[in-house]
């Protein structure tokens, strides 16, 4: 063997005290021996519980983002409009809860949850007589507005798209 | 009821067969621990109380380790790690080794005795890096060959046999003035 790994075994090769093994022996005594397979039930018990939360995170979560994305405010009768000649498109909020939707016969109009609540207030206020509204027109021009019944969607119209002849173009090889 | 009491006699029984399992183990492996952790620590009686930690947590878990082999190479593995964690926050030892390299200051004409040179050695070994420095520990513990090394490491023979080479590659290059 050489010098130096003699010189490591030398410092490594140290042994215990006699009483180390009693001690350990003594403290494994007190120790209580794991056994998963008796704990199952536990385990069992925390992973429901754990689910359970995460449902109803999720669900109440959910819940917000519909309140908050749905916030409907009721108004009076549009003044009906003319159909307009060319289709268009409409668009239903994604978010609103069907059953919402169906209860009411009145239009629906899309305001943020933070707007409907102002709105709110403001209309507490008028109705308690806190607050009263004017007409704010001292220092500004009166706004054209146009009428809604001036409003008109021009007619959109696509023409077909002429087929271009594959021979006429390029320079035949 | 009876299948209860017949479950319950059984559970006993499996308990005594797993205490009588661990006392051999306790008995062929508690050299081991305790050098393994004495190779980090330098020190009989924290090596001692760090060994029987491991083997306190060995037994806690002991129905996953039944098997030889695993249980050997578990033990040396958190072994080691608590001895380096015992190391680490260990301030007053820190404190005494500084207080023992400032009362041997090297001078050219320092004596090389053998506390002196086991002193260097262990600083060489403290160097390494992890990785080789337990394939040297577990190598130079008596009894212990290639096979045995790779086994408690879980690692190849050819693995293990790099290693060693490089850790005493590396020490004979730091330990070439003293020798």
């Amino acid at each position: 063997m050489d010098p130096l790994e003699q010189q490591i075994a030398h410092a490594v090769n140290v042994d215990p005290s006699p009483e180390f093994v009693a001690r350990v022996r003594a403290r494994a005594a007190t120790e209580p021996v794991i056994d998963r397979a008796r704990h199952w039930p536990l385990a069992a018990a925390g992973l429901a519980a754990a689910l359970g939360v995460a449902v109803c995170v999720q669900h109440s979560d959910r819940e917000r983002t519909a309140n908050s994305v749905a916030a409907v405010a009721v108004v009076h009768q549009a003044p009906r409009l003319p159909s307009p000649p060319a289709v268009v498109e409409r668009v239903e909020p994604a978010r609103v809860p069907i059953a919402r939707r169906q209860a009411r016969n009145t239009p629906e109009v899309i305001v943020a949850a933070d707007e409907v609540r102002g709105l709110h207030a403001l209309y507490d206020l008028m109705r308690n007589g806190h607050a009263l509204i004017f007409e704010d027109n001292t220092d500004r021009e009166p706004i054209d507005a146009p009428s809604l019944r001036a409003i008109v969607v021009a007619p959109i119209q696509i023409a077909p798209i002429a087929l271009a002849s594959t021979v006429t173009e390029g320079v035949e090889q | 009821m009876h299948e209860l009491v017949g479950r319950l006699a059984s559970s006993v029984e499996v308990d005594e067969e797993l205490e009588r399992e661990f006392e051999v183990r306790l008995v062929e492996s508690s050299t081991l621990a305790f050098r393994v952790a004495y190779s980090v620590l330098r020190h009989r009686e924290d090596a001692e109380d760090v060994a029987q930690e491991a083997f306190a947590r060995a037994f806690r878990s002991f129905r996953q380790l039944r098997d030889r082999d695993r249980f050997r190479a578990w033990l040396v593995r958190l072994t080691w790690r608590l001895a380096l964690d015992r190391r680490r926050n260990d301030r007053r030892r820190e404190t005494r080794e500084l207080a023992h390299a400032e009362a041997t200051p090297l001078t050219a004409s320092h004596s090389v005795d053998a506390s002196y040179r086991s002193h260097e050695l262990w600083r060489a070994i403290d160097a390494l890096p992890d990785k080789l420095r337990i394939a040297l520990v577990l190598a130079s513990i008596e009894g212990h060959d290639l096979a045995e090394v790779a086994s408690l490491l879980r690692l190849p023979v050819g693995t293990v046999k790099s290693r060693l080479f490089l850790a005493r590659q590396r020490l004979k290059e730091q330990l070439q003035w003293i020798r």
